[in-house]
């Protein structure tokens, strides 16, 4: 089974942008495309996969390109009571949209309009079917960072996905909002749910963890290391200046493929 | 850490709705009324006190005069005539000499022909005398008051003592704000000082300065250069006229919300009015130069203002009524938006609800079987509509079902529609109630694949079997547009009126058709900045979430807010 469909979540401030950015290089290093997907409302993604300030400042997210919204879903976003379309075409889009670097093609989501995710909107259209389109049906491997998961996937979508692996730390706030995102992830219909722990210091942080999140597939821990608060500061990627980090995230990606 | 901040633009926003808010309340019509300025004049001679009243009316005011002045309609003013219009006159006078009361007597006048009232430039000069006797030593009161049109006259008083007679005025009590008034006390002094007692200056009618240029031009001595003076003054004052109150302001707003103008149609709204405003103007200007005096401007006005008063009444009720019973079908915010349905593809309507199970259908779409079913009947692709879900959501709930069903009924009646979807049983009824199963094919949600995929074959061989397809264009009802415009335009404004009238009292026709016709041009150029203005803000401000509730109910509102403009209108008149 290959390991080409990967959604990333957990609670903010846990290390899952980071973790996905292990995630994306570990793909692209076995050759062909991935798509990193930045859905997060607080986007990250972009810095810790290295891309350069000026090319990041200059990123429009996919919810706020009103011209491509109108044209594909045929109303103009701020109209009411207008028809739209809910499967707009967008096959094209990750390729023409995204930012390279190499083999790795950033994408920036944005926001989706309205508390609920039932808000039935252009802008939200347009998302969904994008996130249904790269979970589903295109060919390259994605991974994409979000915070439940929810938000953007269906139950068609939530059954393509290969993992969804919910980033934890040792603490009971990032620990209960996986068991939520467990849940909700539950009821779309996911099966293949993870957990990975980060930010560990020593034996009694994993040993915490079990215990606290019995039932769940733990795939691998990420140990706390000073290179990834430098790697951050200096705005570097993990995933270059530390090989601990490299191989605990391969470790991770065969642990994945083997289950 | 990338902050993603949103631009935040209050100010403009409430700039903006601020902008709005004082369009639409302006009053549709309320020109200012006429001017009239009372000046009275009072000399204490020894042998009598004598008042000189000076009336100088605008031009709506003015010909009222008539009625008292000329009422057999002859054009002159029989002597008897004027002597009934000095006491009509001087009925609004009290004096009061020594506490007694005492009726003015008219003496002697000086009236400016009749050509000139109807032109709206007259002048009427009455004097007055009071008897008195002066030859005791004793000193004397005199209380004057003149409350002619009191609502809005504007008086001055002057007043002079024959001194080299030796009358002199000890006292002198008016009322220095309205000058409407006055309490003097005299005596006859046979060794008076002769102090020089300084003449106030009068105060200067507030002729509008046309009416200098007017002067001059009168008298023949205009270059063309002052034509093309005028014309740009003219077209300046035109475009000033258009921010005071009246000229359809508020009547432009209300229709363009509430039918989704664009700027286009702001631009036309715009021009349909100034067009009908400048035709009226040179009608009734044409008509009240034949001097017949069923046209004065003074009738001619609020006649106007009461038809287009009633037009915009009938049109503003009939709209709200037909929205209320639903039969108000032209939607024109909707139909833009039908446009979303092809001819060339097939089309699967979403019921509102529904629309968030929309991915299992675009799996589906996507699947080897379906994309060959559509290739096999040669439709360029499918397409999933939804009308949304924020549609008409703050509206009362009856409304908001009934719009809703509103767009489906409207989508299903084009002909293109090949399913449609939805989770509700009453939007399954509401349908069935209208449609036969052969005219469409009304299916609940389907939750597993193979169920969604069903539903797409189904809707590819009803795209097969498709009849007759009609989807409407944008067909913006250009006749309401036009008919509302000009009905907003079609009174005339008395100062666009004036104008023209008073070119043709002195002969110059062509030059007063042409002020009033660059009058007009200023006015469109305003009118249509303020309905640019209004879609401009109407566009800006929907993007604010809040906007959509609100808008919901303008439609409604705006027919309402056109028939309450159109009643002040009439009741002004009363």
């Amino acid at each position: 089974m290959n390991i080409k469909k990967i959604a990333v979540c957990g609670k903010g401030g846990v290390g899952k942008t980071t973790f996905s950015s292990l995630l994306v290089y570990t793909l692209a290093e076995n050759g062909g495309d991935v798509y990193a997907i930045d859905a997060d409302p607080n986007p990250t993604l972009a810095e810790a996969l290295g891309f350069p300030e000026d090319t990041i400042n200059k990123i429009t997210p996919i919810v706020e390109m009103k011209e491509l919204i109108a044209e594909r879903t045929g109303s103009k976003p701020g109209e009411f009571g207008s028809y739209f379309k809910l499967n707009p075409r967008v096959k094209d889009i990750p390729s023409k949209f995204s930012h390279k670097k190499d083999n790795i093609n950033f994408l920036m989501m944005g926001t989706m309009k309205g508390a609920d995710k039932g808000c039935a909107c252009p802008q939200n259209s347009m998302l969904k079917a994008l996130v249904t389109h790269l979970m589903v049906k295109e060919k390259e491997s994605v991974v994409m960072d979000m915070v439940a998961g929810t938000e953007h996937m269906g139950r068609g979508t939530a059954k393509a996905v290969d993992a969804l692996i919910i980033v934890v730390e040792p603490g009971m706030r990032s620990i209960k909002a996986a068991k939520e995102i467990n849940k909700m992830a539950g009821d779309l219909g996911v099966t293949k749910i993870y957990v990975v722990a980060n930010k560990i210091r020593n034996k009694d942080d994993e040993i915490y963890i079990k215990k606290q999140m019995p039932g769940f597939n733990i795939a691998g821990f990420l140990p706390m290391t000073d290179k990834a608060v430098d790697a951050e500061r200096q705005g570097e990627v993990l995933y270059k200046v530390s090989p601990e980090m490299r191989t605990k995230s391969k470790e991770i990606i065969d642990y994945l493929f083997l289950s | 850490m990338i902050q993603r901040q949103k631009r935040r633009r209050p100010l403009i926003t409430v700039l903006l709705t601020v902008v709005m808010l004082f369009l639409f309340l302006n009053p549709l019509y309320s020109h200012i009324d006429d001017e009239i300025s009372i000046k009275t004049r009072i000399n204490v001679e020894r042998e009598e006190i004598f008042f000189r009243v000076e009336i100088d009316a605008g031009f709506m005011i003015g010909p009222s005069f008539l009625d008292f002045l000329d009422p057999d309609q002859d054009k002159d003013f029989a002597e008897e005539h004027i002597i009934d219009f000095a006491e009509y006159i001087s009925s609004y006078m009290e004096v009061m000499v020594d506490n007694k009361s005492v009726g003015p007597k008219i003496v002697d006048w000086e009236i400016s022909p009749v050509e000139d009232f109807l032109s709206g430039l007259c002048s009427i000069t009455l004097d007055y005398t009071v008897p008195f006797n002066w030859n005791n030593e004793d000193e004397h009161i005199l209380y004057y008051e003149n409350h002619m049109e009191d609502s809005i006259a504007i008086y001055s008083l002057h007043i002079k003592s024959n001194r080299e007679e030796g009358m002199i005025i000890v006292l002198e009590e008016r009322n220095e704000m309205l000058q409407d008034s006055v309490s003097l006390v005299f005596m006859y002094d046979s060794n008076p000082l002769l102090i020089e007692h300084k003449e106030e200056s009068p105060d200067e009618y507030k002729i509008s300065g046309i009416t200098k240029v007017i002067e001059k031009i009168k008298a023949g001595e205009y270059s063309p250069r002052m034509v093309v003076i005028l014309t740009g003054m003219a077209m300046f004052a035109g475009f000033l006229h258009a921010f005071t109150p009246g000229h359809g302001k508020a009547l432009v707003g209300a229709y363009l919300v509430a039918n989704r103008g664009t700027l286009f149609h702001a631009v036309v709204l715009g021009l349909v009015v100034t067009v009908s405003h400048t035709l009226s103007i040179y009608i009734f200007g044409g008509l009240a130069s034949t001097a017949t005096y069923f046209f004065l401007p003074s009738r001619v006005v609020p006649f106007m203002t009461l038809i287009s008063g009633i037009i915009i009444v009938f049109l503003g009720l009939r709209s709200f009524v037909r929205r209320l019973l639903n039969l108000e079908v032209d939607h024109a915010h909707l139909l833009p938006n039908l446009k979303i349905l092809r001819e060339d593809s097939v089309n699967i309507l979403m019921d509102g609800n529904s629309a968030d199970s929309a991915e299992i259908l675009m799996i589906a779409s996507d699947d080897d079987c379906v994309l060959e079913e559509l290739q096999a009947v040669g439709a360029e692709g499918l397409n999933l509509c939804s009308p949304g879900c924020e549609t008409h959501k703050r509206l009362p709930f009856k409304l908001a079902e009934r719009q809703g069903f509103q767009l489906i009924k409207m989508a299903i009646e084009t002909g293109a529609v090949d399913a449609v979807v939805t989770k509700s049983q009453e939007r399954k009824i509401q349908i069935r109630k209208i449609f036969s199963e052969q005219e469409i094919e009304v299916y609940s949600l389907p939750h597993e694949i193979t169920d969604a995929r069903n539903l797409l074959l189904n809707g590819i061989n009803n795209y097969k079997v498709r009849g007759e397809v009609l989807i409407p264009g944008d067909s913006f009802s250009w006749k309401k547009l036009i008919s509302l415009g000009f009905a907003g335009g079609i009174v005339p404004c008395p100062d666009a009126l004036a104008i023209l009238l008073i070119s043709i009292s002195i002969g110059q026709f062509i030059l007063g058709m042409g002020i009033v016709l660059s009058f007009s041009i200023g006015l469109s150029i305003a009118l249509v900045l303020i309905g640019i203005v209004i879609v401009f803000s109407k566009n800006m401000l929907s993007r604010k979430r809040w906007f959509s509730g609100v808008s919901a109910f303008i439609p409604y509102f705006s027919s309402l807010f056109i028939t309450l403009l159109g009643s002040y209108m009439i009741v002004k008149l009363i």
